[in-house]
């Protein structure tokens, strides 16, 4: 669906120069859940920005369904491929209601015609599990977990096929983020969609994504299925990340790879 | 009794807004000895990082209510006048906050901030002896080149390395009590574990008793001692970390535990879509051993 082909940005701040990516080649295939985990600076919000379009690559191509993806975005291809940032509180605007947020897309896309907005918006909000009157709200009337279901929702709102999640719970509680986690499943499974899942939360990527890419420096490190890379990691780097994750059960340590 | 280092006794907190009266803490009782590594666990909004600025004094506004005891080394500080605080501050309890790149001065540099904590300990430390006194806390620290670090504004640290030096700041002076409000939130798993680790083996060699503020039950597993969990206010559970991770018993905790992603990858944890109102369920205390 999306192929990254040999993709590399640099940075260049005063004299130092940053290469934030080098020469990634990734296959992203429909109805797959995606994962790239690693640390901060590690280049996985720089490539979701890439795929998005936010920033250009140095080098390299990305092709949708084939064909190459342009500097400037078509609008077609903005509708395809969604984003839900990290911190809900920031992305919303917190002068605009929730109807009025969620009615830009609809507007942008034509997706419906003027006089069913507010029917749209409804369904919108239902999806999310989220009641028709929060439309008259403002953003800071909401709760953390509220106002990620409505960033959500306005992903939604495009009927795109790929969403790019960053980091969607690691702003959230615990009991929150496993309402959210189901609630992106769900939607997963209904609107036949293909996420790619930025976090470094290690226990989320093993119950959530099928393909797990592990980033250090820039560089794709491991590369697999989730439950392989998991049960048998092949590089010392994922060894370390995987045995750093907090665990709560004994069961759970014994799952951890031994460090050499 | 002797042994007890900090002693928290029916303490109510609320704050007077526009919209009436908002009751925050209801009574808490909590009780820390010397040298014990403690955790307060809950979500946003339950009452964890207020209970930390009681503690400290920070919470001095003409809109809070207070009323209990907070017991420290054997004196109710709850209402201490501000000029007493400052010398309980920096030398007896200490903080780490949750950011350490906000917790940091960024217009001044590190070796100046260190100044400022040495002359907590001593009034008339001289420059000098204040840089070497910080830098060789920063070495044992394993921090391999303190001259760079004294020199660096915070911006220029990386986020784990602001961290350290945060955490080797709050316990230049040996603090008796360390309050660390969500101290590794904002770092990557491998640099939080490292945290902790420090923050572990520089309390245990000043025996330096440690309130933990969190909200990851794994973080709490690897570091605490004696857990509390507290849900609005109240607090709901009370034990030893054997006995919260082996046998909880109340609902709430059981379900914080279930909540968690799991590494055995048994799919996305189940939730209760009408919970019942936890706060109402009388708090559980495990037999003491």
């Amino acid at each position: 669906m999306i192929k990254i082909d040999n993709i590399s940005k640099k940075f260049i701040i005063k004299n130092n120069v940053i290469h934030a990516l080098q020469n990634i080649n990734l296959l992203i295939e429909e109805r797959d859940c995606y994962a790239i985990v690693g640390e901060s600076g590690s280049g996985k919000t720089t490539l979701a920005n890439i795929i998005l379009g936010i920033y250009k690559q140095d080098q390299g191509k990305i092709l949708f369904h084939g064909e190459e993806i342009k500097k400037y975005r078509t609008i077609k291809e903005r509708k395809l491929i969604q984003f839900v940032q990290q911190n809900p509180t920031s992305t919303l605007n917190p002068k605009k209601t929730i109807r009025d947020t969620l009615a830009l897309p609809l507007k942008i896309h034509n997706i419906v015609k003027k006089k069913n907005l507010d029917s749209k918006i409804k369904e919108l909000l239902s999806y999310v599990g989220l009641d028709s009157e929060f439309m008259i709200r403002y953003p800071d009337t909401l709760s953390g977990g509220q106002k990620q279901r409505v960033a959500i929702a306005r992903a939604l709102a495009s009927e795109p096929k790929v969403l790019i999640l960053d980091e969607p719970t690691s702003a959230l509680d615990v009991i929150v983020q496993a309402k959210v986690l189901n609630l992106l499943l769900d939607i997963k499974n209904k609107f036949n969609l293909t996420y790619v899942f930025i976090t470094h939360d290690l226990s989320v990527v093993r119950n959530i994504a099928n393909k797990l890419v592990v980033m250090n420096r820039g560089k794709i490190e491991e590369y697999g299925e989730t439950k392989d890379v998991f049960s048998n990691p092949q590089s010392q780097y994922t060894k370390e990340l995987i045995n750093a994750i907090p665990t709560v059960l004994e069961s759970e340590d014994k799952l951890k790879p031994k460090l050499d | 009794m002797f042994n007890s280092l900090l002693k928290i006794e029916d303490l109510e907190l609320s704050f007077k807004m526009y919209e009436g009266i908002s009751t925050v803490l209801k009574k808490i009782n909590m009780e820390l000895n010397k040298g014990e590594k403690v955790a307060l666990v809950g979500e946003s909004g339950s009452g964890k990082s207020v209970t930390t600025k009681l503690i400290l004094g920070l919470l001095n506004q003409k809109n809070v209510y207070k009323a209990g005891k907070i017991i420290f080394n054997q004196r109710d500080i709850l209402n201490l006048s501000e000029k007493d605080f400052k010398k309980i501050r920096g030398n007896n309890i200490s903080i780490i906050f949750q950011d350490p790149t906000a917790a940091l001065n960024p217009v001044f540099k590190i070796k100046n901030q260190f100044h400022e904590v040495n002359l907590n300990y001593n009034n008339k430390i001289s420059r000098k002896d204040s840089y070497v006194r910080s830098c060789n806390a920063l070495e044992k620290v394993s921090i391999r080149d303190p001259e760079r670090i004294m020199e660096s504004y915070p911006f220029q640290l990386s986020g784990g390395l602001a961290q350290r030096v945060v955490i080797t700041m709050a316990m230049i002076n040996k603090p008796d009590l360390l309050l660390a409000d969500e101290p590794s939130t904002a770092l990557d798993v491998t640099v939080q574990n490292q945290a902790l680790d420090l923050m572990d083996d520089l309390t245990s060699q000043t025996n330096t008793a440690v309130l933990l503020i969190t909200h990851n039950m794994g973080v709490v597993r690897k570091f605490a001692e004696k857990v509390y969990v507290i849900y609005r206010g109240v607090i709901v559970e009370e034990g030893t970390k054997k006995q919260i991770f082996e046998n909880p018993g109340h609902p709430y905790t059981i379900a914080l535990l279930n909540s968690i992603p799991k590494l055995s990858g048994e799919g996305l944890p189940k939730h209760d879509d009408n919970p019942p109102d936890y706060a109402l369920i009388p708090k559980y205390t495990h037999k003491s051993l």
